[in-house]
């Protein structure tokens, strides 16, 4: 009975404990599998040789993460997407290796774009992420990205922003004038934008729909890159087209680098993401155990 | 009214083609100067001001910029500017919604200020009443003010110290900082999970095992345990079944509640008819 009492009330701080073990050791060490192989030696007898390999998870990629690729891969070369890193360093975790990911996506197409934010972080942290992949790809800031920086107040600046672009972001984030830079050649309205892709913690790709998709109907593409408690709100804008899809949480970006052929800082976090679901999954379903055990045990006890 | 109409539309265009363009250098400066004189004075003569005076310029300001934008959105829309035709500008008050969200930015950049004030405010008079708190507000002041200064000195004075104290402030501090209490999160819900989720009910057992699908569903490992049953049965598939049906229908409606109530309550808010506010308690 003490024991049946004890699975149900593990101290939170052993829980603390455990699950960053589950997360750390992943992440700093791969996990390793120790695999027989049945080989031939010098007199042709078959020998088992151990070796141990280490363990890659499988990836399968939703339908909504599909669609964005999809998406990105059908745009012409030169497109012009506006991207929105709407999250700070909070986020990171999810939020970071999707902006990763659809940046590298957006180079390795050669696509323009540029950078808005809503968050006085995501602007800092976005750039620098831009200037660390730019010389992979052949990328050079003012000709193929900028970052136009932080707005303070997302729905009257896309209210602007969709009429004339340059006059609401007239200066990029290091104060250069907008116009002059060879990234916003024929960008004026919203109407030149070919996608939105807005990488958020909140709900603010809700506005971009409301404000800039809103008057132009289906002309606009949107897609969005989310936190995975943010993403089943967005589900009906997925289905009703408004989102062309979404990347769900560090999930989604995983399944992108899997798409993409790389592999980044989401698939080295796969294995951490499946151990710690593992782990809750555990104890939710062990401290269930213990207490239908000890109801049965009070039960027949009250029987006797 | 015509000619009021008139008179509003030609002051909103002067605005928009005077008041609002990059200006750089010493005109900068002045101008700066000269807004911030004439938020201060208006900002003085609102204070002074008697409550219901007050109280009926905010509900004209607020009247008038709702009808402004309802008006601009409702009115039939023609084709709007492209790169090629930039001429075409929506409907007759569409050339006026770039002076009228500049004037709400500036509202908006106007609000993080008077933020600051009432933070600096409370601060200040903990930091002078001092006791065992009194750290914590001079960790704010410390914060504001170092942050305050490099950050604006480090643009036009980019020499190796300024950057290196933004760069340690900012990138090694407050993003760090924000990432630690945000990550503490997962531990709280690993611990909360694990005590609230009990089958004490069928709706709490249903709930825990679509909680435990869509968990799996959302890793790889999930992927990996059903690989070998029929497609239909893999947790991906049921994953995004449960995300895209019965979650859909259920945000749906919510949505559908929570739009007819900010409807209601942006109509009270627009017309002034919303009580308990500041006014209301004087």
């Amino acid at each position: 009975m003490n024991v049946l009492r004890f699975l149900q009330t593990v101290d939170r701080r052993l829980l603390y404990a455990l699950l960053f073990l589950t997360v750390a050791i992943p992440l700093l060490h791969p996990i390793v599998v120790p695999t027989v192989v049945l080989g031939r030696g010098p007199l042709g007898w078959l020998h088992p040789t151990f070796a141990l390999r280490p363990f890659v998870l499988p990836v399968t990629v939703s339908p909504s993460t599909l669609m964005v690729y999809d998406e990105i891969q059908s745009l012409p070369p030169n497109s012009f997407v506006l991207l929105a890193p709407d999250w700070a360093a909070g986020s990171r975790g999810e939020n970071g290796p999707q902006t990763e990911a659809l940046m590298r996506h957006l180079m390795k197409r050669h696509i323009r774009f540029a950078m808005v934010s809503f968050d006085p972080q995501g602007p800092i942290i976005s750039e620098a992420m831009a200037k660390r992949l730019q010389d992979q790809y052949g990328y050079v800031e003012g000709v193929n990205w900028t970052n136009l920086g932080f707005k303070v107040d997302q729905q009257d600046f896309l209210k602007a922003f969709v009429l004339d672009v340059r006059g609401a972001a007239p200066q990029d984030y290091n104060g250069k004038p907008v116009a002059s830079e060879p990234v916003m050649a024929g960008i004026r309205s919203a109407h030149d934008i070919r996608l939105v892709i807005d990488i958020s913690a909140s709900d603010s790709y809700t506005y971009f729909i409301k404000f800039m998709q809103g008057p132009y109907k289906e002309n606009l593409k949107m897609a969005a890159a989310l936190t995975s408690v943010m993403a089943p709100e967005a589900e009906n804008f997925v289905s009703s087209r408004q989102l062309i899809g979404c990347l769900v949480g560090l999930k989604g970006a995983i399944e992108y680098e899997h798409l993409l052929g790389v592999s980044g800082t989401a698939t080295a976090a796969n294995a951490s993401l499946s151990a710690a679901h593992v782990l809750i999954i555990f104890f939710i379903v062990l401290g269930n155990v213990a207490m239908l055990l000890e109801r049965a045990a009070r039960r027949r006890e009250d029987q006797e | 009214m015509r000619f009021f109409l008139w008179l509003f539309l030609w002051l909103f265009r002067w605005l928009s083609t005077w008041l609002f363009v990059p200006r750089h250098g010493r005109a900068l400066y002045e101008s700066l100067a000269g807004a911030i004189a004439f938020s201060i004075v208006v900002l003085a003569v609102l204070s002074a001001a008697p409550n219901s005076i007050r109280k009926y310029t905010i509900r004209a300001v607020t009247l008038l910029a709702g009808a402004f934008f309802a008006c601009e959105f409702l009115y039939p829309v023609h084709s709007m500017p492209t790169g090629a035709d930039p001429a075409h500008r929506g409907n007759f008050l569409t050339p006026y919604v770039f002076t009228v969200t500049t004037f709400a930015l500036i509202v908006s950049a106007w609000t993080v200020g008077l933020g600051l004030l009432n933070l600096a405010q409370l601060h200040g008079k903990r930091l002078i009443r001092g006791g065992e708190n009194a750290i914590y507000s001079a960790a704010f002041f410390f914060g504001l003010i170092s942050v305050g200064i490099i950050g604006l000195l480090q643009k036009p004075h980019a020499n190796a110290i300024n950057k290196n104290l933004y760069t340690l402030l900012y990138t090694g501090a407050l993003q760090n900082l924000d990432a630690t209490v945000f990550s503490i999160i997962a531990f709280y819900i690993v611990s909360a999970a694990y005590r609230a989720f009990r089958v004490r009910s069928i709706e709490a057992t249903l709930l825990l095992a679509t909680a435990i699908v869509v968990m799996l569903g959302q890793t790889s490992i999930g992927q990996v345990m059903t690989s070998h049953f029929p497609t239909a049965m893999h947790t991906e598939v049921i994953r995004d079944w449960i995300m895209s049906q019965p979650n859909a229908a259920a945000v749906r409606a919510i949505n559908f509640g929570l739009a007819v109530g900010s409807l209601a309550v942006a109509l009270r808010v627009w017309l002034g008819l919303e009580r308990g506010s500041f006014f209301d308690s004087q």
